[in-house]
């Protein structure tokens, strides 16, 4: 049961991560992602996350979206054009070496290993033991957890992962203050005299698309 | 559940927490009080109150050197051992010395979110050097190269920088996924996300058989090689490197080159040959089933590809890029000599360790060099440096040392450092000798095609006249890291068991073993050579 309701949720993700990456319309992969997001939240609905899901519904599938949105509306290109398209040259290699590693990891995941000598890890429901887990690191009781998640996370996230948490914190400023500094305009920010000079870099050379050693 | 952290445990991480709110002092600093001010002289007074910051960061270093308090908790996630507190200070040093640099080129006008980014930078290093758990490392890795990503890509009057930062951007994430897969498999077959759980884990279950039969693990050794082998710009990861190099400005290039190459090996180490050391290779054979092979077969290509290709480059940063892959190719040598003896791999990892010194204070130097190139002349080509050595002589014969060490001549560090990296690599003991061997020769005969290219710098220094458009003076921005970079090696030249001891002293518990008593220094590992 859990199978083929796994399969009714996963095989549309599917579809809609290909979308995503083939669309050619900006705005159209975006809301493809959005749609991929939504699925990622009915997994983990499936996993008994549902915390998680909620998480995930209010801050992907709104909060993300709307910026991707925007983002993609205050950008001039929308539409693919001819930089974009690729060369079949370029696709097929890509493709096969993508199928081959697609080839790989189904058939590695599919004959379900595990470690040598230990059960399959899709056949069990808990995390496999480790004897290692300190006694600081516990692992809270599955029940308990499922009952009280968002407690369990706030929890993990303030216990284990404190310094984690507050490193991701610290890349999210990073991400406004770099995203800031890369995509002002040099020149307008401070005071400039009036006849303010525009990007005058046509001399340069033109950009190399691969590296070649020369 | 109780806190399982006290407030005092994270007196480990009172480092990082310094650099972090000072990038965000600096902001302030900027925005406000200094926004009316002329570039230069806003650039000067940020750069002296993030000096203030580096500076006072190894003074933090220096007062918590005591490591024998009790354990804490938080140790099982942000190591507390010899290592990063060596680490740690290299890289607090290197920060200093690229902010210093920093100061002689006006390349930008954003001087606030630069110098900010560029103290986060070092921030996710320390981390990264420091980091004993698989999430917090992944996040290490990235706060680290999202900052570089951004300082690449910082010149806007230059294409190229653009260029080179998206194409560092773009390899970078993509390499990053396939590092995170990675690392979600090792947790899914552990069942643990600290690196020390998972090497008991594995040394209880397969602890000789490498990753025979265990297509999964194998699977995530390869993807965490792809995320590494990006981050240390080996080959064929390193299509990035040269022109993110060229692009970026040339502190950044510095830095890059330094910086986050140190910190990648160190978590490298941790990583593969601690966490992963029962997957390194199946007993009694170095070339079957495990990641050790594989590392081989990137340490080889490395080494090769990077000498070769740097024979043709005209353009010094491009020349220091290659020149960088081959290093990390040498330095992969050592790292898998680690991996292949128990009793004798702490001797190996502390060449490597030592190794990493050596190189980043010899690159170091070399990019300054190249910032001065970038600041009379605005490109790097080679030629520019004609007739240096008449101009500026002190400068000049620094240069020459920096170089020379980094191609292993020898009286100096260098030397030492790949001396004593080939030899233990050869002293492993009787499993894989002979790859080794071929490893360490391919590595020797690299060594000697590297002075070609290196030679050619001196000889423009030394032999040339002077070309219409000469270098000038130098600054002290410039001037300070070259001389200090030179000093370091001098003295390590000297005297180079004052860091090779506590370089194998550090590495000892990485490797699964205690460094044992009364260690070998130097000099009788020389008096073992065959």
């Amino acid at each position: 049961m859990s199978q083929v309701l796994f399969l009714a949720i996963a095989g549309p993700g599917l579809v809609m991560a290909l979308l995503t990456v083939l669309s050619r319309n900006l705005i159209h992969a975006a809301l493809y992602l959005v749609a991929f997001f939504f699925v990622v939240a009915c997994l983990f609905v499936m996993l008994e996350a549902e915390f998680l899901a909620a998480m995930q519904v209010l801050v992907y599938v709104g909060a993300v979206a709307i910026l991707l949105l925007f983002g993609i509306m205050l950008t001039r290109n929308i539409q693919g054009d001819e930089t974009t398209r690729t060369k079949a040259i370029v696709v097929v290699p890509a493709g096969a070496i993508a199928l081959g590693l697609l080839a790989v990891l189904v058939l590695t995941i599919a004959r379900e290993p595990g470690m040598p000598g230990r059960a399959a890890w899709s056949s069990g429901a808990r995390r496999p033991p480790s004897a290692a887990d300190s006694p600081t690191a516990l692992l809270p009781p599955r029940a308990p957890t499922i009952n009280n998640m968002a407690k369990t996370i706030g929890d993990e996230l303030m216990g284990r992962h404190v310094v984690a948490f507050e490193l991701a914190g610290l890349l999210l400023t990073v991400a406004v203050v770099g995203a800031v500094a890369i995509s002002i305009r040099e020149g307008v920010a401070p005071p400039v005299p009036e006849a303010a000079v525009p990007d005058t870099t046509p001399e340069e050379a033109p950009l190399e698309t691969a590296s070649v050693p020369t | 559940m109780p806190a399982p952290f006290q407030i005092a445990d994270f007196w480990s991480l009172a480092p990082e927490g310094l650099l972090t709110v000072w990038g965000l002092l600096v902001l302030v600093l900027d925005f406000g009080l200094l926004r009316r001010l002329e570039g230069p002289l806003r650039r000067n007074i940020l750069g002296t109150f993030c000096l203030v910051g580096g500076l006072l960061t190894i003074a933090l270093l220096l007062f918590t050197a005591d490591f024998a308090e009790r354990p804490t908790p938080l140790d099982e996630i942000v190591a507390r051992d010899s290592i990063t507190w060596w680490f740690n200070g290299l890289t607090a040093l290197l920060l200093t010395l690229v902010v210093v640099l920093s100061m002689s080129n006006p390349f930008t006008e954003h001087w606030g979110e630069y110098y900010a980014l560029l103290l986060w930078a070092a921030v996710g290093m320390m981390v990264l050097i420091a980091a004993q758990e698989l999430v917090l490392l992944f996040l290490a890795l990235e706060m680290m190269t999202i900052c570089l990503y951004l300082l690449t890509a910082f010149v806007k009057k230059r294409r190229r920088s653009a260029e080179g930062g998206l194409k560092y951007f773009v390899y970078g994430s993509v390499s990053s996924a396939l590092f995170l897969f990675g690392l979600s498999l090792i947790y899914g077959l552990t069942g643990t996300t600290r690196i020390e759980a998972m090497r008991s884990v594995l040394m209880e279950v397969a602890p000789t058989s490498g990753l025979s039969g265990n297509l999964a693990g194998a699977i995530a050794v390869l993807l965490m090689l792809v995320g590494f082998g990006f981050k240390v710009a080996a080959v064929p990861f390193h299509q990035w490197a040269p022109d993110a190099y060229e692009g970026a400005p040339s502190p950044i290039t510095a830095f890059i080159s330094t910086g986050s190459k140190v910190a990648s090996f160190i978590a490298l180490l941790r990583l593969m040959v601690h966490g992963l050391a029962p997957w390194a290779h199946r007993e009694g054979s170095l070339v079957g089933p495990g990641w050790v092979g594989l590392t081989a077969l990137l340490a080889a290509a490395s080494m090769t590809y990077g000498n070769f290709a740097a024979l043709a480059q005209t353009n010094l940063k491009r020349l220091l890029a290659y020149s960088s892959i081959a290093h990390a190719g040498y330095l992969l040598v050592g790292v898998l000599a680690a991996s292949v003896s128990v009793d004798q791999g702490y001797k190996s990892a502390g060449a490597v360790l030592f190794y990493l010194m050596i190189y980043a204070a010899s690159n170091l130097g070399a990019f300054a060099l190249a910032t001065w190139l970038a600041r009379d002349r605005g490109d790097e080509d080679v030629e520019g440096l004609d007739g240096l050595g008449y101009r500026s002589p002190l400068l000049a014969v620094c240069v020459v040392l920096l170089l020379l060490s980094l191609v292993g001549v020898p009286p100096l560090a260098g030397f030492f450092g790949k001396l004593s990296m080939f030899m233990e690599s050869l002293n492993t003991g009787k499993t894989g000798r002979l790859t080794l061997l071929w490893l360490v020769a391919l590595a020797l005969a690299n060594s000697v095609l590297s002075a070609f290219y290196y030679t050619r710098i001196l000889k423009a220094m030394f032999l040339r006249p002077p070309p219409a458009r000469p270098l000038g003076p130098p600054n002290v921005a410039i001037g300070l890291p070259i001389v200090a970079c030179t000093l370091v090696l001098v003295v390590l030249s000297l005297r180079p068991s004052l860091l090779v001891e506590p370089m194998t002293r550090a590495a000892g518990p990485l490797i699964g073993m205690p460094a044992a008593e009364g260690l070998d220094d130097l000099e009788t590992t020389l008096s073992r050579a065959p």
